[in-house]
């Protein structure tokens, strides 16, 4: 698809510079309405009623009360829990009716009075007792689904070649979304027609769920979702049974309802990322490659949900074989979350490579490099590698353990990363230049917070030779047009070519305005710096404000959409860590994370550093804080909160320099999900380095790295 | 990404309520990417009709569990 005048363009004025967000004012003003901001004439207010127990049978559900509580205009089911097998509840927070009233108390109170009489049963929470077979048998089809198996090469052979051998069992937690904004939603029907507000990643898919779950056409229905406070994944999937049932609601009770979730519902029903262990074999060479890897995996998706993540991650083996088991546990769901098993994935076999390489006294670095997949444009390891370890100062790094006096241990640690990131169409994009110099960018996307906003805004100001303030991009709404979810790093590589076709067009038609006045043929004339002039002699040409007067009433509009060429796929991303451990309290702190990541061509430079920031912190919180934690005899959280369940704080972050590295032959390729890949093995493995100790398991909490530290392990 | 993009649901044979994220994305395969691990499958599904991840008779869904055994299926 070259040459193409939709190309993106050698020279760039403003594409890949740095670009404040667009919506910050709206966002720090507050006048950024958020679907908690919502409000409507009338509107009532809902709350879910859930099952306390992991596993039950309801036996009885009496909404008599509720009914006649004050304000209380709306009461239902989820669904008939009159008859087997559809009246058992399968986790705690598991969704049984909702009530809507004139006042979230009211609601509170009216949830609060439904009687519900259950039969409680045995529950299974805890995944090796379902390994093991000691778990009550819960689910149909039983307790443990194998996954797909992997097997390469000969694993006898490859073990024989090994001049040494280490094995070791290693895991990662379950951790919830935890969204700064719950999930929620605002229905409001005018006849058979719906206009929902929700905090969703795909405001099309929305429109399809609420439509086929309600039996309207999807033309019935509108879905905006202008901001939202995070969604990691777990917005992308259905509207939620929140999202029908405060449809439904508003429905019987004619009258628009807000229904969003609290926290303690969020960490309980609305997903979560599945633990992922592994026991693994692996023998390495004397020269430093990995001859053999044998692994066993398992981990809990939570009632009925799949775990499975890549593994080994990355590095090639000739010689493996790979099983694993999906435990299903009276547990929430899992959703997608940040770059789906990725992160297991790294961990699980991150660890293991720095034992590998100290058995052959090899530097981690250099055992990486002679095990990565040969380098190419989406497979960039090694460069970033040798790279990265020049800035960080790994040359200072000492052999594992700290072997300095005191209790304050220093270490670094590195890992790899890759994700697809790849988009395609059908991604339409409308522009509209109107006379009084307006630019106006609207498609039915939305902005998940990771500043969708501005890269319209970039790539359409960059075209017609503006600034990014200069442009108005109108998103979150289906009355846009259709759009794909926002999942999986695919957004700004589906969105990108149809926003810079849609701008290019409307330029031409703005040029073919502007000719005539300026006695010149359109082809000669560009737009830079503001103004529409004949190219390399600004003296005929005129301002921006001038040349859309020639416009005349009737707005100049162009449509565009994705074209091949102009976005490609798949990441390469390697970080570095650095972490004190205080070996008398067990606290770590990491001081230091680099970060080497490539994304194709870079739209903005800011908002993709910001994408590397969120990314790093968000993986600092899986290394060192989050963690579901279960009571072990009644299977509920313990921690349903913000109080007990961890995460870092500003004095937790620590400096972090991103160095995104350009590929703009490649086009435009997502960044949401690699940057938060690496950063927990990488800070594990520093530890492990600080301490001596190898920690193959997350969280490294206080308490877990001074029990490793008793154990000796290394 | 390949877990995101490959067809997990067939018309005629899965239920015609069961969804995944794949089915609302636009995503590009990179044929390197299975050099660079093996395929693996973490598919989240869920029911169109409640919304969640388990079908009107309260069992959860999945590709291998509503392919037309189940009384709630539909085709």
């Amino acid at each position: 698809m070259a040459n193409s005048e939709f190309d993106w363009p050698a020279k760039s004025s403003v594409l890949g510079t740095r670009v404040n967000r667009v919506d910050g004012p709206d966002k720090v003003t507050g006048r950024a309405k958020y679907t908690f901001d919502i409000n409507r004439p009338g509107m009532l207010y809902a709350r879910m009623i859930r099952s306390p127990h992991p596993h039950a049978r309801v036996v009885s559900v009496d909404l008599s009360s509720a009914t006649r509580m004050p304000g209380v205009k709306s009461v239902l089911m989820v669904r008939d829990f009159s008859s087997a097998p559809n009246n058992r509840v399968m986790f705690q927070g598991d969704e049984i009716a909702a009530v809507a009233a004139d006042t979230e108390e009211h609601a509170i109170d009216a949830a609060r009075s439904v009687k519900i009489e259950y039969e409680v049963l045995p529950h299974l929470t805890i995944v090796n007792k379902a390994l093991d077979g000691t778990a009550p048998p819960v689910f149909t089809g039983g307790n443990v689904r194998d996954g797909r198996p992997a097997q390469a090469g000969d694993l006898t052979a490859g073990f024989a070649a090994a001049a040494k051998v280490v094995e070791g069992t290693y895991s990662t937690q379950v951790i919830t979304h935890t969204c700064m904004e719950s999930h929620g939603t605002v229905c409001e029907w005018a006849g058979d027609r719906l206009t929902a507000w929700i905090s969703t990643q795909g405001i099309s898919g929305a429109r399809e769920n609420f439509a086929s779950a309600l039996g309207i056409p999807q033309a019935n229905v509108r879905v905006l979702c202008q901001y939202m406070g995070g969604g990691f994944g777990s917005k992308a999937l259905s509207v939620g049974a929140e999202g029908l049932m405060c449809a439904k609601l508003a429905k019987a009770a004619n009258a628009p309802v807000k229904l969003m979730l609290d926290r303690k519902e969020e960490h309980l029903a609305t997903g979560n990322r599945p633990s992922a262990a592994s026991k693994i074999k692996a023998g390495v060479s004397a020269d430093g490659i990995i001859t053999a890897f044998d692994a066993q995996s398992w981990g809990t998706g939570g009632a009925g949900a799949t775990a499975d993540f890549p593994l080994p991650y990355l590095y090639q083996v000739a010689n493996r074989s790979r099983s694993h088991k999906n435990v299903f546990t009276n547990t929430g769901q899992q959703r997608p979350m940040r770059a789906p098993g990725h992160p297991q994935g790294s961990f699980n076999t991150e660890i293991i490579m720095d034992e590998l390489a100290d058995q052959i006294n090899m530097d981690p670095v250099e055992f990486r490099i002679k095990n990565l997949p040969p380098q190419a444009p989406n497979a960039m390891w090694r460069a970033y590698l040798q790279e990265g370890a020049a800035e960080f100062g790994w040359n200072k790094r000492h052999a594992t353990g700290d072997k300095t006096p005191g209790p304050i241990k220093t270490g670094m640690g590195v890992s790899v990363n890759t994700w697809g990131g790849g988009g395609r169409g059908p991604s339409p994009a409308h522009c509209e230049i109107t006379s009084d110099g307006v630019v106006i960018m609207r498609l039915g996307t939305q902005d998940l917070g990771t500043g969708t906003r501005t890269l319209v805004a970039v790539i359409t100001a960059d075209a017609l030779g503006l600034r990014p303030a200069q442009v108005r991009p109108e998103i979150g709404d289906t009355a846009f047009g259709v759009s794909a979810l926002s999942g999986g790093s695919t957004t700004a590589a589906s969105i990108s070519p149809g926003i810079r076709v849609a701008a290019v067009k409307a330029l031409d038609a703005l040029k073919e305005k502007v000719a005539p006045a300026l006695g010149v043929d359109a082809a000669s004339l560009v737009a830079a710096g503001g103004r529409i002039q004949v190219e390399n002699d600004p003296s005929k040409g005129m301002t921006w404000a001038d040349a859309c007067k020639h416009i005349g009433p009737q707005a100049i509009t162009a449509e565009g959409d994705w074209r091949a060429g102009m976005s490609s796929t798949t990441t390469s991303g390697a970080q570095f860590a650095e972490v004190t451990v205080d070996i008398e309290t067990g606290i770590v702190k990491v001081t230091r994370v680099l970060v080497l990541q490539d994304c194709g061509l870079v739209v903005s430079r800011l908002t993709a550093e910001s994408q590397c920031y969120g990314g790093v912190i968000g993986s600092l919180n899986f290394a060192l804080f989050e963690d579901r934690i279960l009571d072990r005899n009644t299977g509920q959280m313990l921690n349903p909160n913000m109080e007990w369940y961890l995460l870092a704080g500003m004095s937790d972050i620590p400096r972090i320099d991103v160095r995104i590295k350009d590929q703009p032959e490649r086009g435009v390729i997502g960044l949401g999900e690699p940057p938060t890949v690496s950063t927990a093995a990488a800070i594990a493995l520093a530890v492990r380095n600080a301490t001596g100790v190898t920690m193959r398991s997350l969280p490294l909490t206080p308490a877990k790295v001074l029990g490793a530290m008793r154990q000796g392990r290394a | 990404m390949l877990t995101l993009t490959s067809p997990k649901i067939s018309v005629g044979v899965h239920c015609a309520k069961l969804r995944t994220k794949g089915m609302y994305m636009n995503a590009v395969v990179d044929p390197d990417e299975l050099t660079f691990y093996d395929p693996y499958d973490n598919t989240v599904y869920w029911c169109v009709s409640t919304q969640t991840g388990f079908g009107p008779d309260g069992e959860p869904v999945r590709a291998d569990l509503c392919n037309g055994e189940r009384g709630c299926c539909k085709f």
